[in-house]
């Protein structure tokens, strides 16, 4: 046939490229995934990562910027900032998991309460959740660490109250979906009890996507965490928690910038593999 | 705090507008609360609202006198919510502080510096701060004031709270409207160049989005300063007067802002290319840029708006970070020492603030919300 | 502004090709080697089932063949002028001057939020064209050439405002603005209701006598008979038959043409097959009623009852269904159709009791149906089964196929006849896969695989798990094409006759209703309007709006 071949420009079409997979999985997530199983080894064992002594000073090595001997460089101690990072990772991930276990949860519990009770109860409840929503997750948690103490357990349950209000709407949101989709008549019809249906066909589909929910909530848990830690109401020093690590490294901006860079660099990175990872589990769980 | 959560469409609590005369009866499922188990078949409920054509004028006119009223009554019941929430969110936080141990105790809260007092010292102080009565009549006492304009007086610097926070708030308010302003900016411009369109242009900018909405606002703020600041000296390292005090605060807040604001831009731009409006605009010879601009953005901003109203708590708590890391003066750096030093009436004071920001903030998004989107109107819902 | 009189052919099109890539970067050629023109005063179809990729070829005319599209030609000639090198900007300044695109569903084909004057007079700045009042003046005009009645009403409002066949004409005078001489119409009456439609099929007449070509694209070969002067039958991106109107529906030569036709339903053949696949072999149920032959003695026997039936939904008196009284005898159809808020759907759910009437008493087998409290109907609920329009959104998202299957049989497995041991359910489950003509290959996919028709299979079979006596089809066939249609409809009729089923089918569509129904119940407006017999309701209707509805079926035979 001979016949010219005219692209539509002015179309949004695209002659993609191929998207770069490895087993099916993006190469995105598949990056994610790699670094959350870091992150796992390093809050599980760290000595596999990394083989110094996080709390070792050094004075002599103070200050020494990144190199061969110290990728990430040392701060005012002279105390190895990767090796620090690596055992740090523990208890960033521990807040983050377990403040969102308590988000999550309070978010289940107001959430479904408000979602699939009577409307009066929804009433209230609603009201509760927006009240929750208006206090800044910051002032949430300076208030409640003022009446608990500073430290970790108050830093988790401050966090995870901060957030409770966000999952509580994101959860109210699917309950409501789902209590107003066709397939819940559809299971009516078939002949279950009001009973049967709420639990046998709205719980579980309510419930499903809250592994999504959580998965996104440990990296905000985390950055949240770290922020509260940097202004001095969470882990105190010398402990290897990296938000803490940050705020000391604030005072050597100006000579030694890589004791704030490489902490702040690993809380990104913990909060956006979280992201993608959750991500790309609510387009899994979504059928899409 | 909210990156994976979707918008609330801001209006839910919008009391049913305009339908109350336009719609024939056999309409009637239409204003049936609305859910998603409506019936199919039910025309739309504005389907009905023009009834077919020898409708004379002064329906017309009638019905643009029920949206008016309707959209008062909708305000008026918006504004009653408003206070309502702050109410709640004041008795929250009053009952909640006198939960900390100590919190009505004098040594604490004037701070002795361990200077033993005696008793009718601390009896005279507690009259003084009116601890002396018990606490359903002092949170009388603190509601009365409040009706009146009275924020009470802090413990410890024995001014008025409104007095505290005034200049404060406007340094706030300077700080959280510019970042808002860059971050809408950056959202925008990000979308309109890089949201549906190829591959190779597309993908960086929702990875650049993902990335700025997980970046640590007080990370962000000390990286920004040693490259902006100590590294290039384009912007002072603290304080600062005029606008180029502000670049560097209101960047460290509205960067991860704009990420999050993004991502939401980009995925209903992106779903309002793929419409068949998009596709009969094109084919009525609109050039690319025009379909974007004209069809295409308006969508897009619609959740974005949203988003903006329920972020007011997020900036407030970032500014709270920003203002300590730049050293700026705002009420997150009161609301921090207040905290500390557990001035009740100070803290509370703060917490109206909030509170009475974020409910004048989302009013103003509803707003704006019917403003661009004129079906919520319509539909009321 | 006039239509340009250009005589040649607007359209000349030679071995089209379209070609499009996807995701994982292959290629899928979705038309091969197609030609057709459009003259002036004329009507060229373009006819086709989905996938057939008869939009995309019209669409490629104005060079908006779609994301990733390929388009290549031997002669792409667009009002005389070759299109294959055209440039962006030659393509902007020929789309909506000379060719104007109308799509289906104004609803979404008019952007919701801008008023339709600013989408309309957008044709116009597009072109650069007249000065704002011209302009002002002009989309006034063009409003009026679309057939509304005072223009100046419209113009401020959004689509969302305007009622179907308003915003349908909104929608052909945006298409008109600028003054094209060749219009695409893809599917332009497909969401409209019956009566709206043919108004709209007439507004397409007058604009083809005025000398605009049309090239009309349809699923539809009623309005494809009623308006086209040629058509072009496409199935798989290929032509499969061409020629005149007349020809080409009355002497179809491909064996895909006559499939097509013989899918439509219609009067003159009601009862006989729509399909070509052969009839199931389904067992009758042990003890199954006898079939409607036998039902001589109507009131001895009625399955569903209802008597004065109502819906109000608010406190403001509008009402959504007011006294609906009908008997449904055993094994027989009861048809019940109507256009939009009609109340049908709403009856739909009063009948599956997901809803209680105010007023009245739906009863089934004389037993008390309406007035049961939820609790008291559990034990008698699989009596009356659903299936909706969009099986899909039925169906719990979590579940595939068997699972669908095998929650329905484990709900109802304590009942009497209910099967309680895992294993006989799983064979029951597979047994009703092939009941309703499913491969039992297709027990483990999720329905999101599936395609439209094998879902409704699967809605069906899940009706059936229940042992039913009773089945509500809320439109069942509306989403689905006209060849699937027709399965789907055989099936039902199959299953009726094995199982003594009785059913209340709701539909827009007469013709499928007249197909269907031993009886036919007439709304509107929430109010019963005529019931009767299907013949005497639908071939000598007494009330005036029922012979309004039936006049408007636009038929496939060209009338003589």
């Amino acid at each position: 046939m001979t016949q010219t071949q005219y692209s539509l420009s002015s179309v949004r079409q695209d002659l993609r490229p191929r998207r770069v997979r490895l087993w099916g999985i993006p190469f995105g997530v598949a990056l994610a995934l790699a670094f959350a199983l870091f992150l796992l080894v390093a809050a599980v064992a760290p000595q596999i990562v990394a083989w110094g002594d996080p709390f070792a000073t050094d004075p002599a090595a103070a200050f020494s910027a990144p190199g061969a001997a110290h990728i990430f460089g040392t701060d005012h101690a002279g105390r190895d900032i990767y090796t620090r990072i690596v055992f740090g990772a523990q208890q960033s991930l521990l807040i983050g998991v377990a403040a969102t276990a308590i988000g999550v949860g309070g978010g289940l519990i107001l959430g479904l309460g408000s979602a699939l009770a009577p409307r009066a109860v929804d009433l209230v409840v609603g009201r509760l959740i927006e009240v929750l929503f208006v206090f800044p997750t910051v002032l949430i948690a300076l208030i409640l660490i003022s009446i608990l103490g500073s430290g970790i357990g108050p830093l988790i349950v401050a966090v995870g109250l901060g957030t409770v209000a966000d999952s509580a709407r994101l959860i109210r949101a699917q309950a409501l979906k789902v209590k107003h989709g066709e397939f819940v008549a559809a299971s009516r019809a078939l002949g279950r009890s009001s009973t049967a249906v709420l639990l046998q066909t709205i719980a579980p589909n309510v419930i499903r996507p809250i592994f999504v929910i959580a998965t996104l909530g440990v990296g905000q848990a985390i950055l949240w965490a770290s922020s509260l830690s940097f202004l001095g109401l969470g882990a105190a020093p010398p402990s290897p928690e990296w938000g803490t690590m940050l705020a000391d490294g604030r005072n050597y901006l100006q000579v030694a910038w890589w004791i704030s860079l490489f902490p702040g660099l690993f809380i990104t990175l913990s909060a956006l593999s979280l992201t993608i990872i959750g991500r790309f589990l609510q387009q899994r769980t979504e059928g899409r | 705090m909210t990156q994976s959560s979707p918008p609330r469409a801001s209006g839910s609590e919008a009391v049913p507008a305009g339908t109350e005369t336009s719609v024939p009866a056999f309409a009637a499922p239409a204003s049936e609360p609305a859910h998603a188990s409506e019936p199919a078949d039910a025309a739309p409920p504005a389907a009905a609202a023009l009834p077919s054509p020898p409708a004379a004028d002064p329906r017309a006119r009638a019905d643009r006198r029920d949206d008016t009223r309707a959209f008062l009554t909708f305000l008026a019941l918006r504004i009653l919510a408003g206070l309502g929430v702050v109410l709640v969110a004041v008795s929250l936080g009053f009952f909640l502080l006198r939960l900390v141990p100590g919190a009505d105790s004098v040594q604490t809260l004037i701070g002795a510096n361990g200077r033993a007092l005696t008793n009718e010292q601390i009896a005279a102080v507690r009259a003084d701060l009116g601890l002396d009565h018990s606490l359903i009549v002092q949170y009388g006492i603190y509601l009365g004031k409040l009706v009146t304009g009275d924020l009470g007086t802090s413990y410890l610097q024995r001014q008025p709270v409104s007095l505290i926070l005034g200049p404060q708030i406007l340094s706030t308010l300077q700080l959280a409207g510019t970042a808002l302003g860059f971050a809408w900016i950056l959202a925008t411009v990000s979308t309109l160049l890089t949201a549906g369109r190829r591959r190779l242009i597309e993908t960086p900018g929702r990875v650049v989005e993902i990335i700025a909405a997980s970046l640590p606002q007080f990370w962000l703020g000390l990286m920004l300063l040693l490259v902006f600041a100590i590294g290039w000296h384009w912007f002072p390292v603290s304080g600062g007067t005029g606008f180029s005090g502000i670049v560097l605060p209101a960047l460290t807040l509205a960067i991860p802002l704009a990420g999050l604001i993004g991502q939401l831009t980009r995925e209903s731009f992106t779903e309002a290319l793929d419409q068949p409006f998009v596709l009969s605009a094109r084919a009525r010879g609109l050039s690319d840029l025009s379909v974007r601009f004209r069809h295409a953005l308006r969508h897009a901003l619609i959740p974005a708006l949203a988003f903006s109203g329920q972020s007011i708590g997020w900036l407030l708590g970032g500014t709270l970070v920003v203002e300590e890391i730049f050293a700026r003066p705002g009420i997150g750096r009161v609301i921090f020492a207040a905290v500390n030093s557990r001035d009740l009436p100070l803290v509370l004071g703060v917490v109206i603030v909030v509170a009475v920001g974020y409910v004048l903030v989302s009013i103003i998004v509803d707003i704006l919300y019917r403003i661009i989107d004129p079906r919520i109107g319509v539909n009321g819902a | 502004m006039t239509t340009r009189e250009y005589t040649g052919p607007l359209a000349e099109v030679e071995g089209l090709r379209v070609e499009f890539e996807r995701a994982d970067g292959s290629r899928i050629t979705a038309v091969h080697d197609l030609g057709f023109s459009v003259e002036p005063g004329k009507i060229t179809a373009l006819v086709g089932e989905s996938g057939s990729g008869k939009s995309v070829s019209a669409r490629s005319l104005i060079g908006l063949a779609g994301q990733g599209a390929r388009v290549g030609a031997e002669r792409l000639d667009v009002l005389g002028r070759d299109a294959r090198a055209f440039t962006d900007r030659q393509w902007r300044s020929i789309r909506g001057r000379e060719v104007g695109l109308i799509l289906q569903d104004a609803l979404t084909s008019l952007d919701p939020l801008r008023p339709i004057g600013r989408e309309i007079s957008g044709a116009l700045t597009a072109h650069r064209w007249g000065t704002r009042d011209t302009r002002r003046a002009r989309v006034l005009d063009a409003l009026a050439e679309a057939g509304l009645d005072q223009p100046e009403r419209y113009v401020r409002a959004r689509s969302g405002e305007l009622s179907g066949g308003q915003r349908q004409r909104a929608l052909i005078a945006q298409a008109l603005a600028a003054g094209p001489q060749l219009l695409i119409a893809d599917e332009p009456t497909t969401a409209l209701d019956m009566t709206v439609q043919a108004q709209i099929l007439d507004l397409f007449e007058r604009l083809r006598d005025r000398g605009h070509g049309i090239l009309l694209i349809s699923h539809d070969l009623g309005v494809v008979g009623r308006l086209a002067d040629t058509v072009l039958v496409l199935g798989e991106g290929r032509v499969v038959e061409s020629g005149s109107a007349r020809e080409v529906l009355t002497a179809p030569r491909a064996e895909y043409t006559r499939a097509l036709l013989r899918a439509i339903p219609d009067p003159s053949r009601r009862g006989q097959r729509l399909s070509a696949a052969p009839p199931l072999a389904i067992e009758g149920r042990a003890g199954a009623p006898v079939p409607a032959s036998t039902a001589g003695d109507v009131t001895a026997d009625t399955a569903v009852s209802a008597r004065g039936v109502g819906r109000t939904y608010t406190a403001r008196g509008g009402f959504a269904l007011a006294d609906i009284s009908f008997d449904v005898p055993r094994g027989t159809t009861l048809g019940i159709v109507g256009e939009s808020g009609s109340g049908k759907s709403t009856l739909a759910r009063l009948l599956g009791a997901l809803d209680t009437p105010n007023t009245g008493e739906i009863t089934v087998f004389g037993e008390p149906w309406s007035a049961l409290s939820n609790r008291e109907r559990v034990p008698v609920r699989h009596r009356v089964q659903v299936v909706y329009q969009d099986p899909l959104s039925s169906f719990d998202p979590r579940h595939r196929v068997i699972t669908i299957l095998l929650d329905a049989l484990r709900v109802n497995a304590d009942r009497p006849g209910g099967i309680t041991d895992r294993a006989a359910q799983r064979a029951r489950a597979l047994e009703l896969l092939t009941q309703v003509g499913l491969s039992t290959d297709l027990a483990d996919r999720h329905p999101l695989s599936l395609s439209g028709g094998q879902r409704q299979r699967v809605a069906i079979a899940r009706a059936l798990a229940c042992a039913p006596d009773v089945l509500i089809l809320d439109e069942p066939v509306s989403a689905l094409d006209v060849s699937v249609q027709a399965q789907v409809l055989d099936l039902l009729q199959d299953l009726q006759r094995a199982l003594g089923l009785t059913y209340l089918f709701i539909s827009h569509d007469l013709a499928v209703i007249h197909h269907v129904s031993d009886r036919v119940l007439v709304l509107r407006h929430g109010r019963a309007v005529e019931i009767g017999e299907a013949d005497q309701v639908l071939q000598h209707p007494e009330n005036a709006y029922t012979r309004e509805l039936v006049a408007a079926i636009p038929h496939p035979l060209p009338t003589p």
